[in-house]
């Protein structure tokens, strides 16, 4: 009894464990293994409740596999039918209580299995002649070793191949952008997002050169600086502030970056468009 | 393995090799461990890998090293395990199954070492957008502006919300972990329907063998897209429900059949063509059982099929309506396309980049070896297997070969439609293909002839399975990942692209009607979530601003244009800078063509990292008039 039901104490301790890891904030290996293991316990424990017949291991595994990809279709649109709102916490729910249930499920259907018809069985001592069977190859401690390392090759290219795609040499950049503060004023369907006249701006610099880098940003209105910022940003990190902002075609807004310790050479500029009469210097 | 019993298994199996007569020699691969055959292909993949390297480090495609590394890994893969189901020499089941895994791992590893940073497969950006945006909306059917039929398929969508929401990995990440297991799924459940079928794991071990033949099945397939999860789904249908015509006991039929019912639903939520392809893949089964007097089994296909047809009706007539008008220009061009050849014209299927003459021959010695397969296949079948209903359904179904090359060559997209449909069209055409080359591989002749023409088969196989490669996806001037090539799909898509369309999302908010180049595009729908335009040449092609011009972007309501300095400097490898244009670029744009909105008046400049630009043109009122 007890090993007949091992497998059901162990699924359903991975839906519980997975549970609580989501809930506690488990490290983030831990969190993947077991949200692994809570994804795919209901497709196994569901796949136990409805084809209780004997399946080859390879068969249990396909169906399992396919039963875990379809629970949370079907959970997700009996959810969206509930109008219960689908965010992490749900979906978590939805596979614990699929799991549980799945166990409830299997212990069920095994209390009141019969005994296989001795017919079914492929014994030959039951009543049908045993199918003839192809020669097992048998899995050699050798074969097992050739096969581990085919996998370790195999999992080897894609770190392998992360590393590298790390590594490629793209231009580094930097983002300059002037961005109006506007609301969207409710659109009419087929047409896009009408917006707010916008009296401010959003100014931001982000730096993905690769490294840290310094910056002068001047801020012109009508050709005239009118503030100016020293910048300095490690890679991937971004500067912004918010900025007066007119769209009065006579005032010319514009920001003029320059990378240090050039500043004579505008690196970049972002303006509200009036047309380009002030040029900068 | 399979079961045995009812309707379909009391019809005789499907002939094995013969053995009354010896084989003088089998070829050398038949002889190497499935073991060691794992680990050459595994070493394939690591030659293919350090090919993409050889691209990243610069020359990207035209590298002639790179591309020979890369075909080099691929024969690798192919050939061992080719060689070994193609051999006449027994094998177990399990052996048999552990070269299909290896060899749809191995292909998929290729897949994800092509860009193992994030998804930049164009489709796989819309379904990371729907992800996303159920993520954070919590809603099922959350408007996803690249995508907006699949909105009403979210399938995909939920899968990967829940494993992200247990697991907490990313997007990418979760993404291919579902297609990964979804793809492994959908080959395996292929087989196992040609074993319940066919009764041979030898034959059917061939005719998947012959399935990796087909040209999406590598690429597209085994991509992050509804289709992908859908075609899993299929499979188990098929297996299911040839289970739930075959099981000896009531009560195994019903449990088969409660699966296959659970599939089709998940089929119809998941995927439009695949529910489609489903329930014609049933009624096929069904009338070819009704045919082959097997009245059981058409009971149960006609049953399924009748569940399926009603779930499809239900679901477009209450959730997906716009399914209607989405298929409805393709099927008008399908139609023009075919009607245009019944008359003896020329299908007008506009020119794509042109191949090199290598992929193109191999493509036309492709179609005809698999034509002459499919007619010797039909010609064993109907010899021998005429009162099987599958095999009998499979000789109907391989009609769709002779269809798909129709579309192919006569309709407008015919490349691309036939490639998607092969995904399908190949399940019949694998059948008959493999019942053809057991024929042959186990033919008198070839018997005495020995390992010479086992190995001109084997040959003949494995060009197959490299045409499937070389005219699948990605295309040959992409081929290995590389430098940046302007509006050319993957190749367009780097760490600016991204960066760039990140920042429309987070200042200027989703939804904004941008024009940008084919390159930029699609980044901008998926990262950006912004509804970037289709058919915006025009925005491009003048040195000045003109009052037609603002008058057409007035139309249709641009707000925000993309520009970027590298159009002026290369032509698109794919044929055209803009989405939606279908006139093939001679000529690089002009500096003066992207550089006129900075002398609009009117037109703000609201973002520049140096290269690509956006000018917002209606923030000032809108699109100006004046030139």
């Amino acid at each position: 009894m007890y090993r007949r039901s091992l497998d059901i104490f162990l699924a359903g301790a991975a839906a519980l464990l997975g549970g609580a890891a989501y809930e506690l904030h488990a490290p983030g290996p831990l969190q993947v293994v077991l949200g692994i293991a809570l994804f795919f316990a209901p497709g196994y424990l569901w796949s136990e409740a409805i084809l209780s017949q004997r399946l080859t291991g390879l068969e249990r595994v396909m169906t399992s596999a396919g039963i875990a990809l379809i629970l949370p279709i079907l959970g997700g649109f009996l959810f969206y039918g509930l109008k219960i709102p689908l965010f992490r916490s749900s979906w978590v729910g939805l596979l614990v209580v699929l799991t549980l249930l799945g166990v409830v499920a299997v212990a069920v259907q095994r209390l009141r299995e019969v005994p296989p018809d001795p017919r079914d069985s492929p014994d030959p001592r039951g009543g049908r002649p045993a199918p003839p069977r192809a020669p097992r190859s048998g899995l050699s401690a050798l074969n097992l070793f050739v096969y581990g390392l085919a996998a370790v090759v195999a999992l080897g290219t894609v770190a392998f191949s992360v590393k590298n795609a790390e590594a490629q040499k793209y231009p580094g950049l930097t983002e300059l952008g002037m961005a109006p503060i506007q609301k969207n004023v409710v659109a009419k369907p087929g047409l896009p997002p009408q917006k707010s006249i916008p009296t401010q701006a959003v100014l931001s610099v982000i730096n993905n050169q690769g490294v840290a880098e310094e910056y002068q940003l001047k801020l012109l209105k009508k050709g005239k600086v009118i503030k100016t910022w020293p910048i300095t940003l490690g890679d991937g990190q971004t500067w912004q502030t918010t900025i007066p902002y007119t769209t009065d075609d006579k005032y010319l807004i514009r920001a003029n970056l320059y990378m240090l310790p050039d500043t004579k050479t505008v690196y970049r500029y972002v303006d509200n468009g009036p047309g380009n009469k002030y040029t900068a210097k | 393995m399979v079961a045995m019993g009812g309707s379909l298994s009391s019809r005789p199996a499907v002939r094995g090799p013969s053995r009354t007569e010896p084989a003088r020699e089998a070829s050398a691969l038949s002889r190497v461990p499935v073991s060691v055959i794992t680990l050459i292909a595994a070493l394939g993949v690591l030659v293919s890998s350090l090919a993409y390297a050889d691209g990243r480090a610069g020359a990207g495609s035209s590298s002639g090293t790179g591309v020979a590394l890369y075909w080099v890994g691929q024969v690798m893969i192919l050939l061992p395990i080719g060689g070994r189901l193609l051999s006449r020499r027994q094998m177990s089941n399990g052996e048999t199954v552990t070269l299909i895994v290896a060899l749809t791992v191995a292909e998929y590893l290729l897949k994800i070492n092509y860009s193992p940073l994030g998804f930049t497969f164009n489709d796989e950006f819309l379904h990371y957008r729907g992800t996303t945006n159920m993520l954070d909306s919590g809603k099922l059917f959350e408007p996803n502006l690249g995508l907006p039929i699949g909105t009403h398929y979210p399938g995909i969508e939920e899968v990967t919300s829940a494993l992200i929401s247990a697991t907490g990995l990313p997007v990418f990440e979760s993404g291919l972990i579902v297609v990964g297991v979804a793809h492994l799924l959908f080959i395996l459940f292929l087989y196992l329907a040609f074993c319940v079928a066919i009764r041979s794991h030898r034959i059917a071990g061939i005719g998947m063998l012959i399935y990796f033949t087909a040209p999406a099945l590598t690429s597209f397939n085994s991509m992050f897209v509804y289709e992908t999860l859908a075609l899993a789904f299929l499979g188990m249908c098929i297996v299911a429900a040839l289970r739930s015509a075959t099981e000896k006991s009531l009560s195994d039929r019903r449990r088969w059949f409660i699966i296959a019912v659970l599939c089709i639903l998940a089929t119809v939520i998941t995927h439009h063509i695949t529910s489609y392809m489903l329930t014609g893949f049933l009624i096929l089964v069904a009338i070819a059982s009704r045919l082959t007097g097997s009245r059981n089994t058409a009971a149960r296909f006609g049953v399924l099929a009748t569940i399926s047809a009603v779930s499809v009706f239900c679901w477009i007539f209450f959730i997906a309506r716009d399914t209607i008008s989405y298929f409805a220009p393709t099927v008008q061009g399908l139609a023009q396309g075919l009607q245009s050849l019944r008359k003896g014209g020329s299908g007008a299927a506009p020119v794509t980049a042109t191949s090199p003459f290598s992929n193109t021959l191999i493509g036309a010695i492709g179609i005809l070896v698999i034509s002459l397969l499919i007619v010797v296949g039909v010609w064993q079948a109907w010899r021998r297997h005429r009162r099987h209903p599958w095999i009998f359904g499979m000789m109907l179904g391989s009609l769709g070969w002779f269809v798909d090359i129709g579309i192919r060559l006569g309709t407008p997209d015919g490349q691309e439609l036939a490639g998607r449909a092969a995904t399908f069209v190949y399940i019949p055409v694998s059948v008959l293909a493999a019942l053809a080359l057991t024929k042959l591989v186990n033919s008198g002749p070839v018997r005495r002839m020995g390992a010479a023409v086992t190995a001109v088969i084997l040959t003949s196989v494995v060009a197959l399975l490299v045409d499937g490669l070389a005219n699948g996806w990605p295309p040959f001037w992409e081929r290995l990942p590389g430098p940046h090539l302007v509006s050319s799909f993957e190749s367009s898509v780097g760490p600016e692209e991204i960066a760039a369309s990140n920042w429309t999302l987070k200042y200027l908010g989703p939804g904004n009607y941008i024009a940008a180049d084919a390159g930029t595009y699609p980044v901008l729908l998926g990262y950006g979530d912004q509804d970037a335009l289709q058919v915006i040449t025009y925005l491009y092609t003048t040195p000045t601003w003109s009052p037609a011009v603002a008058g057409h972007a007035a139309g249709q309501n641009v707000q925000y244009v993309e520009t970027d300095t590298r159009l002026t400097q290369l032509l698109p490898a794919a044929g055209n800078y803009f989405p939606g244009d279908i006139t093939f670029a001679t000529q690089k744009l002009t500096p003066a063509d992207l550089n006129k909105y900075n002398n609009i008046p009117g037109v703000s400049r609201i973002f520049d990292d140096g290269t690509i630009r956006y000018y917002d043109l209606v923030t000032l009122g809108y699109v100006p008039q004046k030139p």
